[in-house]
């Protein structure tokens, strides 16, 4: 990997300066390589153009934060509030997506003032631009030059301070690590949604199944704990479930500290009695009313019950179940994938 | 109803490792060209390769989505001793490797299948 090429003729400097403009901060290494094509100018701007479109899109895509655009888009939609809304919504997703742009091109962001002031300045330049356009184009739909200054300089505001705080916590680009934790994140999300379910489940049941005080209480505590119990249990360790801060000393990899917590908040192995114990808790609670149900017709006192929502509950608690068992097939992938970052991570420290 | 699994892999980065003909080529390129793997390098063992003009462009964003995929890794070289940046040089990981081998066994498969009816229809 050692430079023994002999100089090659730069490319023009207009070319150069209009590269590194345009270029994102981590691909500003390909500026170098646009030098090995000894072309005439018109072609090479032609080879920079592509170069410089593909290192975007690429670094737009790998800065592209969901929950971050829905923060900026609220954000700065607050201060446009009572204006008419079509200008307002062109306003705000202007400025919203000149800011991707920008977050490609800054990525992963330092969070410095100076970063903040510019992000606002930029965010600011795309909503002016958007309002000359449609002076332009349909003039009817500009905003008032007096809510269009008032919401720009209120929006920017906030948005800067919302993004120096965002990218205090934009982590630096780690294929690996970000592939871990995009299927831990991805299971988490399958398993919350389950859970909420089941609650709702229970909470239903409840209200088909009438019953004392204490018994919907417990009923209703009773099936989130013991799930994570049950999780804890199978993860076999004393820390907490989504213990992040260990101490990191120079020996230590914090990417590789982090990546084994996620671990341990997955569901790891059903081999410990204990935990297998609370899963079927877990089933069992969330069966009872309907159980308790059955019990009340066997007795000759179900006069209280909702038939059809104890079949539809029923029903339910089925397809729950079933959702179970592909949920824990889930968390076996996602432990897979983490095990195949943690590997690589290792492979690639061993191979430098 | 879709598996939990591909509704979990919704990522791009997170998708299964079969390869397209592009990537084939990108990976097979990158392989040959051992510790001179950079981007223009890249770019002339593609068009070499592939028989045909190939844009850089697709050249880039196919190795930056082969870094994703965690196919390909890359680093910084020593910058010139001329001044300037340095390159980033790009080299086959394991996974790149393993995906680069199934993507050829399939086609020798489907080579085995065809090639006798190839003879026959002629």
């Amino acid at each position: 990997m050692n430079e023994t090429r002999s100089p090659k003729p730069a490319p023009p400097r207009w070319i150069e300066a209009i590269v590194k403009w345009f270029m994102p901060r981590s691909a500003t290494a390909r500026l170098e390589d646009l030098k090995d094509y000894p072309l005439p100018a018109p072609q090479l701007v032609w080879k920079a153009a592509g170069t410089v479109s593909a290192s975007n899109l690429t670094w737009t895509r790998r800065a592209f934060n969901f929950e971050r655009v829905l923060a900026e888009s609220f954000v700065l939609s607050v201060p446009f509030w009572w204006t008419p809304l079509l200008p307002a919504v062109i306003a705000v997703t202007s400025a919203v997506a000149v800011l991707r742009l920008r977050d490609a091109f800054i990525y992963p962001g330092e969070g410095t003032p100076a970063e903040a002031t510019a992000d606002s300045l930029v965010g600011a330049s795309a909503i002016v631009a958007s309002q000359l356009l449609l002076w332009f184009v349909a003039p009817s739909l500009m905003m008032e030059p007096a809510l269009l200054a008032r919401g720009t300089v209120i929006g920017m505001l906030s948005v800067s301070l919302l993004r120096a705080y965002f990218h205090l916590k934009t982590p630096e680009y780690d294929p690996d690590r970000q592939r871990a934790a995009g299927w831990f994140k991805s299971t988490w999300r399958i398993m919350a949604m389950w859970l909420v379910a089941c609650i709702t489940l229970i909470f239903s049941s409840i209200e088909a199944v009438p019953g004392g005080l204490v018994r919907n209480f417990l009923l209703g505590f009773c099936p989130v704990m013991s799930f994570f119990l049950a999780l804890k249990l199978q993860s076999d360790t004393l820390q907490g479930l989504f213990r992040r801060h260990e101490p990191i000393t120079i020996f230590t990899d914090p990417v590789e500290v982090e990546l084994s917590a996620k671990k341990n908040a997955l569901w790891q192995r059903s081999d410990i009695v204990l935990s297998q114990c609370f899963e079927v808790v877990f089933f069992v609670v969330l069966a009872f009313p309907l159980i308790s149900a059955v019990w009340r017709w066997l007795d000759g006192s179900a006069a209280h019950v909702d038939w059809p929502q104890v079949a539809t509950n029923f029903a339910a608690l089925v397809t729950l179940a079933y959702l179970w068992t592909q949920i824990k097939k889930l968390n076996t992938e996602a432990l897979r994938q983490i095990d195949e970052a943690l590997a690589a991570r290792r492979e690639e420290a061993l191979s430098t | 109803m879709p598996s939990l699994k591909k509704m979990a892999a919704g990522d791009e980065n997170m998708k299964e490792d079969v390869l397209g003909q592009f990537e084939q080529l990108v990976l097979t390129a990158v392989l040959s060209l051992g510790e001179d793997a950079y981007g223009p390098k890249i770019h002339e063992k593609v068009i070499e390769l592939a028989e045909r003009e190939v844009s850089i462009g697709s050249v880039y964003i196919t190795l930056d989505r082969l870094e994703d995929k965690g196919h390909l890794a890359s680093k910084p070289g020593r910058p010139p001793q001329w001044g300037g940046q340095a390159r980033r040089y790009y080299r086959l990981r394991a996974a790149g490797q393993r995906a680069l081998r199934q993507a050829f066994e399939t086609s020798r498969r489907l080579q085995q299948t065809a090639e006798p009816m190839w003879e026959f229809k002629t």
